[in-house]
């Protein structure tokens, strides 16, 4: 039985799923970059948050992906 | 009088099995009558599970402080960031020594976190899913995490290697275990999906109250006690602490939790008019998960206001992961264990700086090395999770179907119910 192809909708939240893990992803190598390469303390705390805010936005991302999928179980 | 550290410690590891038993009792009061046999029956395989999975691999890749480690070098430092131990604890002298006894507080420790996803998925996660998921759980991803924190992986080495304080501290399991298990109860619940009729068609959330109250405050009392065992001897293996600071330690855990409960009661009165149980239950096991961070360091007056921030957060995040994220989570496992454990990580950068040690001087970045962990937790461990459970997903189907979740799950996965004499009723199936 052919399976039917996923609706531009189910295919934006897939898309923005995994963007949201990338961000999530890329949020801590920030973070780890930071420690590992820069030795002053301001600077340093500059990047550890401005990479615990990249994960924050990849967080948004994945709660508004899966709201999409909120009446599939309905 | 001299006391024994580790006839002390292996005294208060034998009370954590307590707190197991209070989140499983929760985790079934909050969710359906029809599915509370299969959540107890859940709750006892998912601990022997992961008690076993702990005993032959865990423990091996978890390890301790000097021993044996997998190494990265990373800008001419040393990261370690896997123990390189025995299967099956070979070569662990099974004589109170401090390898022997973290190695039981681990296996009560990850059987503890791997419970935490339970009350997110209650009333859908098939028995045999949540067992496959314990397997990956206390085999992998719990012990690679409490390598970096309590087996003196990278995370502990932040002090040593670039000057953050004392390293990532977590005396009781803040993050290896709440925010741990907090967090993959967010992965699981997403994968799940809600329970049906839990959303309209138009996204708003209906209330699907637990099935027993009694249950859940009853949980609330044991898992006390659990928590005194696990903070306690935490705070002796993994920070070096006397067996004085126990009752430093006790006083720090009731304080959080009771200012905890009776914040969440406070807040849930003044927006519904009267004070909600569940919440209150919330809030009270998110108060024992913040004093776990840094119940060994702080002042009682410290502890307290930990205690009533993680109760108003917690019962915040329960209404936002519901209504904002459309999370269904009956046991508000995310809300409690994810938000208390980071908030109690947090606390630890905030209130115990220069108090983290034997030393009153101060250690300047430790709210630094907190905030790495917090990221690793959310940028590194969520993912994970997420990718390990989606994978079994695929393989092996977590969720009940939807003639199982109508029969409800004690006669789906069991074939006989917990409360046989009551009658199902079919009233949330109808349309909304």
């Amino acid at each position: 039985m052919a399976r039917a192809a996923p609706d531009s909708a189910g295919l934006g939240a897939c898309h923005m799923k995994i963007l949201g893990f990338v961000l999530l992803v890329s949020g801590w190598a920030i973070v780890l970059t930071a420690i590992a390469l820069l030795t002053e303390e301001v600077p340093r705390a500059a990047f550890v948050l401005a990479g615990i805010g990249v994960e924050i936005v990849g967080l948004l991302l994945l709660i508004r992906a899966h709201p999409v999928r909120r009446g599939e179980h309905e | 009088m001299s006391v024994d550290l580790s006839d002390t410690s292996a005294t208060f590891i034998l009370l954590v099995p307590l707190a197991g038993a209070g989140l499983a009792l929760i985790s079934t009061g909050l969710g359906r009558s029809r599915s509370a046999a299969q959540l107890m029956m859940s709750s006892l395989c998912v601990a022997s599970i992961a008690a076993l999975t702990y005993f032959v691999c865990g423990f091996a890749f978890q390890g301790l402080p000097d021993q044996p480690a997998r190494w990265l070098t990373i800008g001419g430092k040393p990261w370690s960031w896997l123990a390189d131990g025995h299967l099956f604890l070979h070569h662990v002298a099974l004589d109170g020594s401090p390898a022997s006894l973290a190695a039981l507080l681990g296996m009560a420790s990850a059987g503890l976190a791997a419970l935490v996803p339970l009350g997110a998925g209650a009333d859908r996660w098939r028995l045999g899913a949540c067992s496959i998921s314990t397997v990956v759980f206390a085999g992998w991803t719990y012990p690679l995490f409490a390598h970096w924190v309590w087996g003196g992986g990278w995370l502990a080495q932040l002090g040593s290697n670039y000057g953050l304080g004392r390293g990532f501290l977590d005396s009781g399991g803040a993050s290896t275990i709440q925010a741990m298990g907090g967090l993959t109860a967010l992965a699981i619940a997403w994968i799940l999906g809600p329970r049906r009729g839990k959303y309209t068609h138009n996204g708003m959330p209906s209330a699907i109250p637990g099935h027993n109250a009694v249950f859940v405050l009853f949980g609330c009392v044991l898992a006390l006690a659990g928590w005194w065992g696990l903070n306690s001897s935490g705070a002796i293996l993994f920070n070096g602490a006397q067996t004085g600071v126990v009752v430093r330690v006790a006083i720090n855990t009731i304080l959080s939790a009771a200012s905890a409960a009776l914040a969440a009661a406070l807040v849930t009165n003044m927006r519904f008019g009267k004070p909600d149980a569940s919440l209150t239950a919330n809030g009270w096991i998110g108060g024992l998960a913040a004093s776990s961070g840094a119940c060994a360091f702080v002042e009682p007056l410290e502890a307290v206001l930990i205690g009533a921030i993680a109760g108003i957060l917690v019962t915040l995040a329960v209404e936002w992961v519901e209504v904002r994220m459309s999370v269904d989570d009956p046991g508000g496992s995310i809300s409690a264990h994810a938000m208390g454990g980071l908030w109690g990580i947090l606390s630890v950068g905030i209130f115990a700086s220069g108090r983290t040690g034997e030393t009153t001087a101060p250690h300047a970045g430790q709210w630094l090395a907190q905030l790495v962990g917090i990221a690793t937790l959310i940028g590194f461990i969520l993912p994970l999770t997420y990718g390990l459970n989606w994978l079994l997903n695929r393989a092996y189907p977590q969720r009940v179907s939807a003639e199982g979740e109508r029969q409800g799950m004690d006669l789906y996965d069991l074939g006989a119910g917990a409360y046989p004499e009551f009658i199902t009723h079919s009233d949330e199936f109808t349309e909304r």
